[in-house]
């Protein structure tokens, strides 16, 4: 393969910015999928992701493209995540392009996501192709967009290819300026082997299948290969190119991309990021650079709904554990909920993701308590110990000091909504940093502000205070200090373990009376009076009551009302089999929930 | 008393009243008083038809409830007690009711019924108050009931029911006490009280979806129920039945029956029977009823057999309804003894334990239903 007739490229888009389309449109056009194959949005194949409009995993496709030169080009199209839960496997497919195609909705505009992803690609010296799409649409506004780019990047309106994905306009000359504007592959096949993973799956027959890109050297069948980060052999059993499916070849040579598989069956032997090596060099080859394992950031507990589904969650998280490295679990135990999992996630998304997967792909039903971040423990005897659980909190009197993370995040926002997000992030421990204005009606804002506070309703408050028009970013920055404590709820007494929350001490009492109002609006009357209180350490800072029934009995219960009867007492009782017992009183699912939807 | 498993009791439901209560929604019907010979006569059809059934008589108890049965005229109760006797037999110290209405009573009516054979009226009194019979649309006074005991003595009736209901919208608790101390001073064998609940379809209820009838509040529930046991047990009223009580040896036989498993049969519209573990009921509507037996085919709309551990559930929280409590068996008492939440109602004061006897206090008669699928809950809970 003549690596001056590859290209390797990768799309940047916001969601819904038309990504997915323009990528069947290239499908399309370089004949790689014949009509009748042609399914919409081809990359993205989770119903997950195609509800969402938002491509989890990364894949890739080759396309072969004859251009006006003459030539035949190979097309290599890398798929990026879309969220900023994945910023780290963005960089990883990132690193595996020349050039990347910028794409904009002229209807939108440029969003926080876009410059962060811009940023990170130009951070990676890629060949920006900026694409101006949906210029059909009555509301776009091409100069407005071309100035907002030319603010970002530079360059001049003549750089941008003005496109209507959906319609096909354009799209031809997209396929002109990868083959002129992007660099082919540095790198020499005769070399010491070099490949970067830079996604995997499981596959249930051959095991982990790794996405490739070969950086220098070439992979070959047979050989035997080392996992650098994982110091992992395996001997490689199959090589090959990805059109919509894996087509099996001899080799893959320097600039290619493509798929490995080597017989891994754990999925963390195959680390995206990680490179691959041959085995009997591997202490003469340096690895490729910025490989890092990938640390949960958010935790919850899971339990099941029903206490007998526990062996069926756990096979079902471990199923999604073979394909999502970054989601870990470990079997923890609630006084409120029983058996369950303390699970970590890379971010809000993820942990949605995860939920939604394990109840919809898996059929079972969950409840998941308050998420919270890990937080760093600093005991007076000097140890520092990690905490993912607020219940894992040492006592009181050991702690010095409760460091927490600190994100640097970015908020791109009309500049009339400038004011409202300014007091949504002063509300959420924000510290501003700096504004850039990318022109007068558009203002990137720096801050500074603790993840513990965005993993609460923060996005749908940042979308109800701008109408939509905010979009957000962030990466971690630091762990600090923070004047945090620990609030309890006790129902009658006794700790509701699965609702204690670390929380910063100034917004403790609002989030106290506002938790036991609401679960005096969740948790239904019955035998027992229930006292719900809000406590932190011996001291209550908020109760209400839930008070008991005062009569409960139907009056008549002769010969034609028995039946009727029963099956009314059989319906209350299923519904109260449905409820988790605490002590002599019982607690709706519901009210585990309760705690995720209060603002403070 | 008779041992609930010798018992076999009929159930006559005469479907007719003179118009519909708002608060009501049992299956009756107002007018077709050209279909009442029809349907007499519909009704001694299918009480032949169960013939099969004669090795269970003599009949202990016949209940005729309605609707209001006291419509009939006292020959075609006859002709009912009449072919019932001929098919099953009827024990010569056989209880038989018939639920009356006030306005219903007169004396040579009351007369001809006594001497029919019926020896225990159930009079519909609902209240003595009446604003509050005016309330429940009832087409009656104060005075019509007074009068109709009366009648009902001079007629001879020793064993007379009175209901009364309690929580009627709008009414003070002073009402309610009143009711009840005239009550008193009638001196009934048996009183029966309700609380007035708002069933779905009825115009109660439709007035209450409209926000045009505000129903009586818990608190105020509980203190009118709370009340007359505690009134009706100082006037020496044995609290029987969750909604029951009565002068010693005057509790209602056939009623008893049904708390305690008895096989009876149902005959007429909606009626329900239970035979030999197997539960059964009428069709609903009345033509088809009659035209079902008139052609010879059985009027049954439906039928269930419970399953032992069902039955046994069912069985428990009946008795539970009642003074005498349930009986439990060892590995129930161990199941519920072992239960937190069972502890906690012992130390409530809701439930007495006399082992193996469990019986609700009079504070767990106002919470019968929570504690019922409490005790089902943990039981099920025993036996995974």
């Amino acid at each position: 393969m003549d690596v001056s007739h590859i290209r390797n490229f990768c799309i940047i888009a916001h969601i819904d910015h038309g990504k997915s389309t323009l990528a069947d449109r290239l499908l399309e056009l370089t004949a790689t999928l014949s009509p009748q194959q042609m399914q919409d949005q081809v990359l993205d194949n989770m119903d997950l992701e195609r509800e969402r409009g938002i491509t989890i995993k990364a894949h890739a496709v080759r396309m072969h493209y004859r251009a006006r030169d003459g030539q035949e080009y190979v097309l290599n199209l890398i798929d990026t995540p879309g969220h900023v839960d994945f910023t780290y496997e963005v960089s990883r497919s990132l690193a595996a392009c020349e050039g990347a195609l910028l794409v904009v909705d002229t209807t939108q505009g440029v969003e926080a996501q876009t410059v962060s992803n811009l940023l990170l690609a130009m951070e990676h010296d890629l060949a920006i192709i900026p694409i101006l799409n949906k210029i059909d649409m009555p509301a776009a506004q091409v100069e407005a967009v071309q100035r907002q780019v030319i603010d970002l990047m530079g360059g001049t309106p003549d750089d941008m290819l003005l496109v209507s994905a959906k319609q096909g306009i354009g799209v031809e000359e997209v396929l002109e300026a990868i083959v002129a504007r992007i660099p082919p592959p540095a790198g020499a096949s005769d070399s010491s082997l070099r490949v970067l993973i830079f996604d995997s799956l499981y596959d249930h027959y051959r095991g982990v299948i790794c996405f490739v890109r070969v950086v220098d050297g070439t992979l070959r069948k047979g050989m035997k290969v080392r996992f650098y980060a994982a110091g992992r052999e395996y001997e490689v059993e199959e090589v090959g190119i990805l059109r919509l499916q894996r087509l099996e070849t001899e080799s893959l040579s320097a600039g290619e991309v493509g798929y490995l598989i080597a017989g891994v069956r754990v999925i963390a032997d195959a680390r995206v990021g990680d490179t691959v090596v041959e085995a009997q060099r591997a202490q003469q080859v340096i690895p490729l650079p910025g490989y890092r394992p990938l640390k949960p950031m958010v935790f919850s507990g899971l339990y099941p709904v029903d206490s007998e589904d526990y062996d069926g969650l756990r096979h079902a998280m471990e199923r999604l554990r073979l394909n999502d490295a970054a989601f870990s679990f470990e079997p923890e135990t609630s006084v409120a909920l029983g058996f369950g999992f303390r699970c970590g996630y890379l971010g809000l998304l993820h942990m949605e993701i995860v939920q939604e997967r394990l109840e919809r792909e898996h059929d079972v039903e969950i409840i998941t308590t308050v998420p919270n971040v890990r937080y760093e423990v600093v005991k007076h005897d000097g140890t520092v110990v990690e905490i993912e659980n607020p219940a894992a909190l040492p006592p009181a009197n050991d702690i010095e000091a409760i460091r927490e993370p600190i994100l640097s995040a970015q908020v791109l926002v009309p500049a009339e909504y400038i004011g409202n997000v300014m007091q949504l992030f002063n509300e959420r421990r924000g510290v501003y940093l700096n504004t850039e204005y990318l022109n007068a009606s558009r203002a990137l804002l720096h801050y500074e502000i603790p993840l513990a506070e965005i993993v609460t309703d923060f996005y749908d408050r940042l979308k109800s205070v701008s109408r939509g028009y905010a979009s957000f970013d962030y990466e971690p920055k630091a762990m600090r200090p923070a004047d945090l404590v620990k609030l309890d709820i006790l129902i009658n007494g006794d700790p509701m373990d699965a609702l204690s929350a670390i929380i910063h001490r100034d917004k403790a009492h609002e989030w106290g009376r506002e938790l036991c109002h609401r679960l005096k609006d969740l948790i239904p009357r019955q035998m027992f009076e229930v006292i719900i209180q809000a406590a932190i350490g011996s001291r209550v800072i908020a109760r209400e009551v839930v008070r008991a029934f005062r009569k409960n009995v139907v009056a008549k219960c002769y010969g034609g009302d028995i039946t009727r009867k029963r099956k009314l007492l059989s319906k209350q009782k299923e519904g109260k089999k449905r409820m988790k017992q605490l002590g002599k009183v019982e607690i709706p699912q519901e009210a585990f929930l309760a705690a995720l939807k209060i603002e403070t | 008393m008779i041992s609930p498993a010798q018992s076999f009791g009929l159930y006559v439901h005469i479907p007719f009243c003179p118009q519909r209560c708002p608060y009501c929604a049992f299956t009756i019907l107002t007018g077709h008083t050209a279909l009442y010979d029809r349907y007499v006569e519909a009704v001694c059809t299918e009480i032949r038809s169960w013939q099969s059934l004669a090795h269970k008589g003599p009949l202990q108890t016949v209940f005729f409830g309605g609707g209001t049965p006291s419509l009939l005229a006292p020959a075609q109760v006859q002709r009912i007690l009449d072919t019932a006797a001929v098919t099953f037999g009827i024990a010569p110290d056989a209880e038989i009711t018939l639920e009356a209405n006030p306005t219903t009573a007169d004396a040579e009516k009351f007369a001809a019924l006594r001497a029919s054979g019926c020896n225990r009226l159930s009079l519909g009194v609902q209240s003595f108050n009446d604003t509050d019979l005016k309330t429940l649309g009832r087409w009656h006074s104060a005075a019509d009931a007074t009068a109709a005991y009366a009648t009902a003595r001079q007629a001879e009736f020793t064993n007379v029911n009175m209901d009364v209901i309690f929580s009627i919208p709008g009414a003070p608790r002073q009402h309610w006490q009143a009711t009840v101390h005239t009550l008193l001073g009638l001196g009934p064998e048996h009183i029966s009280t309700y609380s007035l609940t708002i069933e779905e379809g009825t115009r109660f209820a439709r007035r209450y979806h409209q926000g045009r009838l505000a129903p009586v509040s818990e608190d105020d529930d509980a203190w009118a129920y709370a009340w007359v046991m505690e009134t009706l047990a100082a006037a020496g009223y044995e609290h029987y039945e969750v909604s029951n009580f009565a002068r010693p040896g005057y509790r209602s036989h056939h009623n008893w029956g049904y708390w305690h498993g008895a096989d009876y049969l149902g005959v007429g519209l909606s009626a329900h029977s239970l035979l030999d573990g197997q539960r059964h009921w009428n069709l609903r509507a009345i033509r088809a009823y009659i035209t079902a037996v008139e052609t010879g085919r059985a009027p049954c709309a439906g039928s269930e057999l419970l399953d032992p551990l069902t039955a046994r559930h069912e069985h428990l929280w009946l008795q539970l309804r009642t003074c005498e409590g349930a009986t439990l068996q060892p590995l129930e008492l161990q199941t519920l003894l072992s239960a937190p939440k069972f502890q906690a109602m012992l130390e409530a004061g809701l439930v007495h334990l006399e082992a193996p006897r469990l019986r609700l206090t009079p504070s767990g008669f106002l919470l019968a239903d929570a504690i019922g699928v409490e005790v089902l809950i943990l039981l099920e809970g025993g036996s995974q």
